[in-house]
């Protein structure tokens, strides 16, 4: 079954088909929740609670990109997380310390564990970066650069206008940027060095 | 001309780092993208910047993607719930309406059986029908001056007056007189409505909120338009004998509320009958010395007696009787409505309470879900 009629099923409540779409995009949403929070627990509450949105919400999907709507409703579950997060200060600095990347990578059979080790740290620098964004920009990049989305799905998925997508990118990997080049010892040996 | 170029180089410049990031992307238009190149290739420092952001681009499309730590599939019982919460919230709204309009029908009701129990007590009972809460209560408080001013009962009263040559005092004057002795008593007759508010609703099976429209609504009446009232609510007593003995038998039925003032007016409103004497004989002087017998009576009783002497009154009441025609059968239906009233109420009570529990219980079940 291709998407289209998997999401006409999930429409009349088939809650099998709509179980096939997120088996499809379980993965690239918990990633993008994740990189937008940075906190395993509260990517994984958003995750859900945006698949749960997403079935009630869609009778009112109105035809497009069905990945794009569906990332809408992830990334809005990420702000409320991130509200969340605001009004209960994080728990401690030492929690994001001890990195939970590490025992959650995808494996790939071709990498090997150096090159994975090397990944892992890796991701944690970027990771470390990306938290110094602003929520927007670090979303942005992340649709951008990390998932691979174009400028037009980004738009799509955060609803603003091409321009606004351009500039909350330039912003967000210059500063990014500037981060990697003043902790570039964070940075595996493999990736450095970050020239200027 | 210096100045100028490397001003707009510096320009340049600014321009050339905001697009960096398109133009790595390929997502300039051609012109703007020529621009850059020809920037590039004088500003070293926008070249460093483009490579180290070329790298850091590379950099993120390295980063490793995780394992989501559990599946995020629906139970198959998730359109159910879905369903069910639907339903639920549709029947939260509907439990929300349905408490509302169950709300407003208990107080309709409730006020219109403390209308429908103090009008018939008094003798203006068929009038009041154009403004009933307002003239209702005026009616109470008027009667009970005269009741504070003379000990007899109330109906004994009503026929002595006629007595005292109050013929002569047109209407105007006697709404005069009546505006007059207002004022005074003013705060007497409403205490003593309370009084006789409370009294009835310890009779009936009625509940405190009674009280409260009958005073609430009685206030601004005597005070907004007193004259008019009470010109219009003198007039009832035009027929004397046959709406006296209805107006009695209905006072019969709500007893207490005439009978008992008597007594606790004796206590403390002394002083308010006092006051009205003076008043009252200050200004009905000018026209006759009539009002010597008993002054306080004036404000009912003259229209009783003027309406067969002078041929103007007749025509007013006549008017004011036709205008609300097909009201006083509708006032006798009500009024015939009036015993199972304490039971609507009660039912009508219940069915709030009932439905307010309901909401309230959903609206917590809901959050929990």
């Amino acid at each position: 079954m291709d998407e289209q009629a998997l999401v006409a099923a999930a429409r009349r409540g088939d809650t099998q088909a709509f179980n096939k779409l997120i088996l499809t995009y379980q993965t690239l949403a918990y990633n993008v929740a994740y990189r937008t929070l940075h906190d395993p627990e509260a990517a994984a509450d958003a995750t859900q609670q945006a698949f749960i949105s997403a079935f009630r919400a869609l009778p009112k999907f109105r035809g497009g990109s069905f990945k794009a709507w569906l990332l809408r409703i992830v990334t809005n579950a990420c702000y409320d997380q991130l509200r969340r997060a605001k009004r209960r200060p994080a728990s401690s600095l030492d929690d994001m310390l001890v990195d939970p990347d590490h025992s959650a990578l995808l494996t790939d059979e071709t990498e090997s564990p150096e090159e994975r080790a090397e990944r892992q740290d890796l991701g944690y620098a970027i990771q470390r970066g990306l938290d110094e964004l602003p929520p927007d920009q670090r979303l942005t990049v992340v649709l951008s650069d990390i998932q691979g989305f174009s400028y037009q799905e980004i738009a799509e998925v955060t609803s603003v206008s091409l321009g606004t997508v351009k500039s909350r990118l330039s912003r967000g990997r210059a500063r990014l940027r500037d981060y990697l080049q003043r902790q570039e010892e964070l940075l595996p040996r493999r990736y450095r060095p970050i020239h200027r | 001309m210096l100045g100028f170029l490397r001003g707009s180089w510096t320009t340049e410049h600014r321009r050339c780092q905001e697009d960096l990031s398109a133009f790595l992307d390929g997502q300039l238009t051609p012109s703007d993208r020529a621009r850059v190149q020809r920037h590039l290739k004088e500003c070293a420092d926008c070249r460093a910047d483009l490579d180290a952001l070329r790298h850091t681009v590379s950099l993120l499309r390295a980063v490793p993607a995780l394992k989501p730590p559990r599946s995020f599939v629906l139970p198959v019982t998730e359109a159910r719930r879905q369903r069910q919460a639907r339903r639920q919230r549709l029947a939260y709204v509907y439990l929300q309406a349905a408490t509302a309009v169950a709300t407003v029908l208990l107080v309709l009701v409730v006020s219109g059986d403390a209308v429908l129990r103090y009008t018939p007590a008094q003798p203006g009972a068929r009038l009041p029908v154009a403004h009933p809460p307002a003239t209702a209560v005026v009616l109470e408080s008027a009667p009970v001056a005269e009741d504070s001013a003379l000990p007899e009962p109330a109906p004994q009263m009503m026929q002595e007056p006629p007595a005292p040559t109050a013929a002569p005092t047109s209407q105007p004057l006697a709404a005069e007189v009546a505006t007059e002795a207002l004022p005074a008593p003013e705060q007497s007759p409403e205490t003593l409505a309370l009084e006789m508010a409370v009294e009835a609703a310890d009779a009936g099976t009625a509940t405190g909120t009674e009280t409260v429209p009958a005073q609430a609504e009685g206030i601004p009446a005597v005070k907004a338009k007193p004259s008019q009232t009470f010109v219009r609510a003198a007039p009832p007593p035009v027929p004397p004998t046959p709406e006296e003995e209805s107006t009695a038998r209905e006072a019969a039925q709500t007893a207490e509320p005439t009978t008992t003032p008597l007594p606790s007016p004796s206590n403390t409103p002394v002083p308010p009958t006092e006051t009205p004497l003076p008043r009252a004989t200050d200004t009905p002087v000018p026209p006759t010395a009539t009002p010597m017998p008993s002054p306080t009576n004036t404000p009912v009783p003259p229209p009783a007696e003027q309406s067969p002497t002078s041929p103007v009154a007749p025509p007013v009441p006549a008017a004011e009787l036709e205008s609300p025609g097909p009201a006083p059968g509708l006032w006798a239906q009500l009024e015939g409505l009036r015993p199972i009233l304490p039971r609507v109420e009660a039912v009508l009570a219940l069915a709030v309470a009932m439905l307010l529990a309901a909401t309230l219980w959903l609206r917590r079940r809901q959050r929990l879900v």
